[in-house]
């Protein structure tokens, strides 16, 4: 079970917040704070719009509509330059790892400390070598490159090349996805581990319900748009994980407990 | 409510949109232009032109070879009977010569060059955007444009022309050893009528044009790379797209570069010769 952080101030705030790419719209008027500190889970069907969360979040992308609020400054009244400085401030695990083909593991980890350009190369073998330790690979995967890793591996070197440059948010776009059983929970004591070693904010994007109970101390379930009544919340539940499992809205529940029910129907009336 | 429908177009409507959306990309591949040239400022940007320079020249001479090769090869034996039977056969030379130096050896060898290094930069990138690869440069710190486009950019404007060189090269061996040794050409005559036709203005036309080639096949390719769109299939796209339309610049770029430096030496010797 996770334990419930210190509530300070929103490090994160998203202000009616739409996103739209040409004629499809993915999030509608979102308003979403995240408390400094806190480990957020977001769960939701495919297309409602998660990674983007993520992106706009971060600020890969800009919001078609609304303010994206990081530590006080909007995002998107930076220049380029500025924000690749706050971006430094995040760690991304991206759903495939989104590891470097043609670099090594090494050279992976240590891509964000050389692009800072602030420390000496002896100083990043150290930073290197302990971040992987830390993640539970042995210094052996050091000089292999992503295609001799499996998806466990990859993952995890993702997660010590986020760490590296100290990030004070972690963002995980489904980290355990593709994995056995018992890496998910490698995964997520990682995930734990990482919270408990530093003052880290989290967001965790996830489909797995054993992550949201074990690791998120908060808990947002995001609605494709397209099956929304006019005028609905895109955003159907904010809660802990524990009034999650008790919540009565029979979309919650479908999700939480794996059901398709009429869905196939559905689908294959749109087919 | 997530979708906005659209009726069907009329062929005018059409026409305009793809007007329009035409106009959009163009203004779109300045922009990205400029990002490259702006990259050409950082250190960081030339970590990797190294190993991109092996890949896009090294690895580029033996194609580039039989690419030359066989142009003055094939020119020779179009030409031969034409030029034999008005007894200027010793006239080879000149004409295989000037057209490799100036035309064919430029501009084949930068639409096998399209083919061959920049749909292959073009999959690469987009295969880098489909799975995040981008996105996690940009997290990172790194300016993905200056990291991945500028030094593509350099190794094709500073390596294209060098292969070029290389194929003119053998263009006109290749045109020599059909003329002389199946033909018998005169060997004396045949250089004679080289040396006399084929000047400095005329290698340095053949030069010029290979660097605006390289530029355009660079900034062409690796933008269709970045913006690719999902999947296995938008990787497909983004190398074929690449390559087309670096091959219909290269052809438009070639045409009005032809026209321009003809004007160049028109004005700046009208009276003279090809003899220096």
């Amino acid at each position: 079970m996770s334990e419930a952080p210190a509530v300070l101030d929103p490090i994160i705030s998203l202000q009616q917040v739409t996103m739209q790419f040409g004629t499809q719209r993915v999030l509608h008027a979102i308003d979403l704070d995240v408390q400094r500190g806190q480990t957020l889970g977001v769960i939701g069907e495919s297309g409602c719009g998660k990674t983007v969360l993520l992106k706009l979040i971060i600020g890969l992308l800009r919001p078609t509509v609304g303010r994206v609020i990081f530590d006080g400054r909007n995002l998107e009244k930076l220049s380029e330059a500025q924000l690749t400085q706050q971006r430094l401030r995040f760690g991304f695990l991206f759903q495939g790892a989104a590891l470097f083909d043609s670099l090594s593991v090494y050279d992976n980890v240590a891509f964000g400390l050389r692009a800072q350009g602030r420390k000496s190369e002896a100083d990043i073998t150290d930073i290197v070598r302990n971040r992987l330790q830390e993640v539970g690979l042995p210094p052996s995967v050091l000089n292999k490159k992503p295609a001799e890793l499996s998806g466990g591996m990859k993952k995890r070197v993702g997660l010590a090349r986020a760490l590296a440059l100290d990030p004070e948010v972690m963002l995980y776009d489904e980290p355990t996805t593709g994995l056995d059983p018992i890496m998910t929970d490698v995964i997520n004591e990682l995930m734990l581990q990482t919270r408990r070693q530093r003052p880290i904010t989290s967001i965790i994007v996830t489909h797995e319900m054993k992550t949201i109970n074990k690791v998120a101390d908060r808990v947002v379930m995001f609605y494709p748009l397209s099956r929304l009544k006019t005028g609905e919340p895109q955003v159907l539940f904010d809660g802990t994980p524990e009034q999650l499992r008790e919540c009565a809205d029979p979309r919650v529940r479908q999700f939480i407990e794996g059901e398709a029910r009429d869905r196939l129907q559905e689908l294959a009336r749109q087919a | 409510m997530a979708t906005v429908s659209s009726a069907p177009l009329g062929l005018w409507q059409w026409g305009r949109r793809k007007i329009a959306d035409a106009i959009l990309d163009l203004g779109d591949l300045s922009l990205f232009a400029s990002h490259i040239l702006a990259g050409m400022r950082r250190r960081s940007s030339y970590n990797t032109l190294l190993p991109i320079s092996f890949s896009v020249g090294v690895r580029s001479i033996p194609v580039v070879m039989i690419t030359g090769a066989f142009i003055g090869m094939v020119l020779a034996v179009q030409a031969y009977a034409e030029f034999a039977s008005l007894g200027l056969a010793t006239r080879l030379g000149q004409i295989i010569n000037i057209s490799v130096v100036r035309e064919l050896g430029p501009v084949l060898a930068a639409v096998m060059l399209a083919g061959r290094v920049g749909s292959a930069m073009a999959a690469e990138l987009a295969t880098m955007r489909i799975t995040e690869q981008i996105d996690a440069l940009a997290c990172l710190g790194a300016n993905p444009v200056h990291y991945l486009g500028t030094p593509r950019f350099l190794a094709c404007v500073l390596l294209i022309p060098l292969l070029t060189i290389l194929a003119n090269f053998m263009g006109v061996l290749g045109g020599a050893l059909i003329c002389i040794d199946v033909y018998h050409v005169e060997a004396h005559h045949y250089w004679e009528n080289t040396r006399g036709y084929v000047g400095m203005w005329d290698l340095m036309t053949g030069l010029i044009k290979p660097i605006c080639f390289g530029a355009a096949i660079a900034v062409i390719c690796c933008h269709r790379g970045f913006y690719s769109e999902a999947g296995a299939e938008g990787v497909g796209r983004a190398a074929t797209r690449a390559f087309v339309l670096s091959f219909i610049a290269v052809l438009v770029l070639d045409f009005f570069l032809a026209m321009l430096l003809n004007r160049l030496y028109d004005y700046l010797w009208p009276q003279a010769s090809h003899f220096f």
